[in-house]
């Protein structure tokens, strides 16, 4: 018997055809479903609050719903450890069902997570900056999306700067012994000496060093500034120790050291400290007015570059 | 959201619409993914001042456009050594 040829095909369309319809109208009312991987506990919980109130300034605005999908977010505590983030991740994907996730906050969480990513093909916006040797260089991934650049992106611009602007010849450099501070410190330190200055020196304290005191008293006098590349309320600490060494260098920070998440719990050790940043709170445009006040109003505080760039996270989708 | 009118279920499209986006309106000004699919966005240098009794980080600089390449050759930039404690190689060391 000879089956007619075009039957099955015509067939399947038919089928198909038919239950288009109903299915379309099924996936449509499912609502899109947001995993937010935050840090509320641990010496990074203040950036994880500044990205808490950027993502929910963003759906307060938009009536938690994005070209007419509702939004469900679902937040979830990595205390900025690596290992956590992964397992948070795992529980977002594998029993929450997130279409997408937004975070994390540090470079290191988001290297535990990359691999997993990959796997789960789950799209990751993150308003982190990028590990240049790792998430940026070696692996393209189509399922992570920066909207930060990587932590040596704007130093590459403060480097630039001291040497050019500045006319800086030599630079002492301490920054926290992690990826992201291995990283800025990289940036700067490229650009600074392909503009002709020098890194004269390079201290690496831990990033849960108990005390600066051993580091600061280490520090050459002899150079025109200092490069300081801290994040966390690690600043805090070694601002309030460089003050009490004496010392008067000029200082120049990657985008965390000075941030207004940590700038309002500082005293005059801050005042002539340069930094570069992906965003700044008083730059001149009705967006990031209107931004600014709404952050202010809203939960009285100043915005970040943690709450700029969550905010420009959901702007993404 | 808006690119695939809010479809998101189509994973391919959703995928390619995200790395589509470029932002003209926004907090941190222009921004879009380079064709290595990381943003190129504006760097701003900042100096630390105190007005009206509040300290505040007053903007000097403006570098616009940055990427994660800085000026140098993406192709060189991605087959060179990976950024580390001892990469750049500091040769000035005192």
């Amino acid at each position: 018997m000879k089956l007619p040829r075009r039957l099955p095909s015509t067939l399947a369309a038919l089928v198909c055809a038919l239950s288009m319809p109903s299915n379309e109208a099924a996936a449509q009312s499912e609502n899109l479903r947001v995993g937010f991987l935050t840090v509320r506990t641990g010496p990074l919980a203040a950036g994880g609050r500044q990205m808490e109130e950027g993502i929910n300034l963003l759906l307060k605005e938009r009536n938690y719903a994005f070209a007419g999908r509702k939004v469900d977010i679902f937040f979830a505590d990595t205390a900025g450890q690596p290992a956590l983030a992964k397992t948070k991740t795992q529980e977002l994907i594998e029993r929450e069902k997130v279409h997408v996730i937004i975070g994390p906050l540090a470079t290191f969480e988001a290297l535990a997570i990359d691999d997993y990513m990959l796997q789960s093909k789950v799209p990751l916006i993150t308003p982190t900056s990028a590990a240049q040797n790792d998430l940026a260089q070696k692996k393209q991934s189509d399922y992570v999306i920066h909207v930060y650049g990587t932590a040596a992106q704007p130093m590459y611009a403060l480097g630039d700067y001291a040497a050019k602007k500045l006319r800086l010849k030599r630079i002492a450099m301490i920054a926290d012994d992690f990826t992201y501070g291995h990283e800025g410190a990289a940036g700067f330190h490229r650009v600074f000496e392909d503009d002709g200055g020098r890194i004269v020196q390079k201290l690496w304290p831990p990033l849960n060093v108990p005390d600066y005191g051993s580091f600061i008293g280490q520090l050459k006098a002899n150079v025109d500034g200092i490069y300081a590349g801290f994040a966390g309320s690690n600043p805090l600490r070694f601002l309030r120790a460089y003050k009490e060494y004496g010392l008067k260098l000029p200082l120049f920070g990657n985008p965390t050291f000075v941030d207004e998440g940590i700038l309002k719990n500082m005293g005059d050790e801050a005042l002539g400290v340069y930094s570069a940043s992906w965003y700044t709170v008083d730059r001149n445009t009705p967006d990031n007015k209107r931004f600014v006040d709404s952050i202010q109003g809203e939960y009285k505080v100043t915005p970040g570059f943690y709450t700029a760039g969550t905010y420009t996270a959901g702007l993404w989708l | 959201m808006k690119r695939v009118k809010g479809r998101f279920e189509d994973k391919p499209a959703f995928i390619r619409a995200l790395h589509e986006v470029k932002l003209d309106h926004g907090p941190m000004g222009p921004i879009r993914l380079g064709e290595y699919g990381k943003p190129i966005l504006n760097i701003y240098i900042r100096k630390v001042e105190r007005k009206d009794g509040q300290l505040v980080n007053t903007t000097i600089a403006t570098y616009p456009g940055v990427s994660q390449f800085w000026t140098y050759d993406p192709k060189e930039f991605i087959a060179g050594p990976q950024y580390s404690r001892d990469v750049p190689a500091a040769k000035y060391l005192e």
